[in-house]
């Protein structure tokens, strides 16, 4: 190869070599590789910010079927307890007081009390008291009465059985047993009883309207 | 002496090195250009997988934003479907069958105890995750005999088992006054507290 004569030319092709790759590196750097990397951190941002939202979407998604589940044999006992509303008391003429002794003299006549029971009913159903945390506004309100009868312990036993077989919601929420020291046999009994009454004219609907829908939701995704 | 005489002109001088100064030139500005467009290629390909990636991602979060949607749709329902839960549970939750439990109770009483008064009381508690379904059970009795410690104790030991109360305290136990001196008799008390575990079917 053939030298360049005067070491001036040389070092003048050299740095313009250097000067020329130079500006091809700043060329490429600055016009092709800075966008790329910019395009590259843009990228890797926008898979981290997907992959911690979806991280997140599953997350919550897992809780939700999680509480789904646990709640499932909540919500079927509900909907099969609420198949049908009978077990809520229904006023009789227009008073609950009627409706309810008419089913307490034959809870006392299937267990042969005589006489019949003394029987005190509230005038109207009371409202629970809930937490001040509730979502709805109460469906049932109780009503009470109280019954008060002489009887032996068999007899008492009796009534008692009729009230849990054929009742399914009535509560025993008081009950007295009095010795009376002149009669051994006979016992003085007080019952204090509450039922479920509606709370307003539209709850049954809203109820039934809920537990269908909530079934037919939890049916489609049951697992 | 040794003279050493360069006959040849500057120009006319050629390099020592076998490699040609042009194919040293172009080979290192082909190393790097070559370099360059290497790490080009694997920006490109990075930036393809990631593009590629993120199609992917999103196509799982529209999945994932629409199941989110439905799931908090479906929320109002069902928070409101375990509001009537809680107070069906009110109602129906852990009614004792207390025909059988009272007739089992007088089947394990011994003889000397005479009951004076029997109450039982049940609360509903209304919590705010759920209903504490609970009741009292109240013992007046007296007992005659001599030594009736032992049978009261295991009368308290047959409440709490049939009950399931962790504990019955025996209160007001004390001799009766003016009971005849030839048959000493003692009155006592037993309140059994537990939680209602069990329905009625």
């Amino acid at each position: 190869m053939k030298r360049p004569g005067n070491p001036e030319n040389l070092k003048k092709i050299v740095v313009a070599a250097v000067l020329a790759a130079g500006l091809v590196v700043f060329g490429l750097k600055v016009g092709v590789m800075n966008p790329l990397n910019r395009r590259l951190e843009r990228l890797i941002e926008h898979v981290e910010k997907a992959e911690n939202d979806q991280a997140a979407l599953r997350d919550y998604l897992r809780r939700a079927h999680t509480q789904q589940l646990d709640r499932l044999s909540i919500l079927e006992i509900l909907a099969q307890r609420t198949r049908t509303t009978d077990f809520v008391l229904e006023p009789r003429m227009g008073s609950y007081e009627v409706a309810v002794r008419q089913q307490v003299l034959d809870w006392a006549a299937q267990a042969g009390i005589s006489p019949d029971p003394e029987f005190r009913g509230r005038p109207e159903p009371q409202a629970v008291r809930w937490s001040a945390q509730r979502a709805i506004a109460p469906t049932l309100t109780a009503y009470s009465a109280t019954v008060t009868f002489n009887t032996d312990l068999p007899a008492m036993l009796k009534f008692l059985a009729a009230l849990e077989s054929q009742s399914p919601v009535c509560n025993v929420t008081r009950l007295t047993i009095n010795a009376d020291a002149r009669t051994p046999r006979q016992h003085r009994v007080s019952m204090e009883l509450d039922w479920p009454a509606w709370a307003h004219e539209r709850a049954p609907v809203d109820l039934t309207n809920t537990v269908t829908r909530v079934m037919a939701r939890f049916s489609e995704e049951a697992p | 002496m040794l003279v050493a005489i360069n006959f040849c002109l500057d120009q006319e001088r050629r390099s020592a090195t076998t490699i040609p100064w042009k194919a040293l030139g172009f080979g290192l500005l082909g190393l790097i250009l070559g370099m360059l467009l290497l790490q080009l290629s694997l920006k490109y390909l990075k930036a393809y997988e990631l593009e590629r990636q993120v199609r992917h991602l999103e196509s799982t979060l529209t999945d994932l934003r629409r199941r989110e949607a439905e799931e908090r749709a479906n929320e109002p329902l069902l928070v409101q479907a375990m509001e009537y839960a809680r107070e069906i549970d009110y109602w129906f939750g852990r009614r004792p069958a207390w025909s059988a439990t009272l007739h089992r109770i007088a089947r394990e009483t011994p003889p000397v105890i005479q009951f004076q008064q029997l109450l039982i009381e049940t609360t509903r508690d209304v919590k705010n995750d759920g209903i504490e379904h609970q009741a009292q059970m109240t013992f007046q009795a007296r007992i005659a005999g001599d030594r009736p410690e032992a049978v009261i104790q295991r009368f308290q030991s047959a409440v709490e088992s049939l009950t399931g109360s962790e504990e019955s305290p025996i209160e007001n136990y004390r001799p009766i006054q003016g009971a005849d001196p030839n048959t000493p008799a003692h009155s006592f008390r037993i309140s059994a507290r537990f939680p209602l575990t069990e329905d009625v079917e």
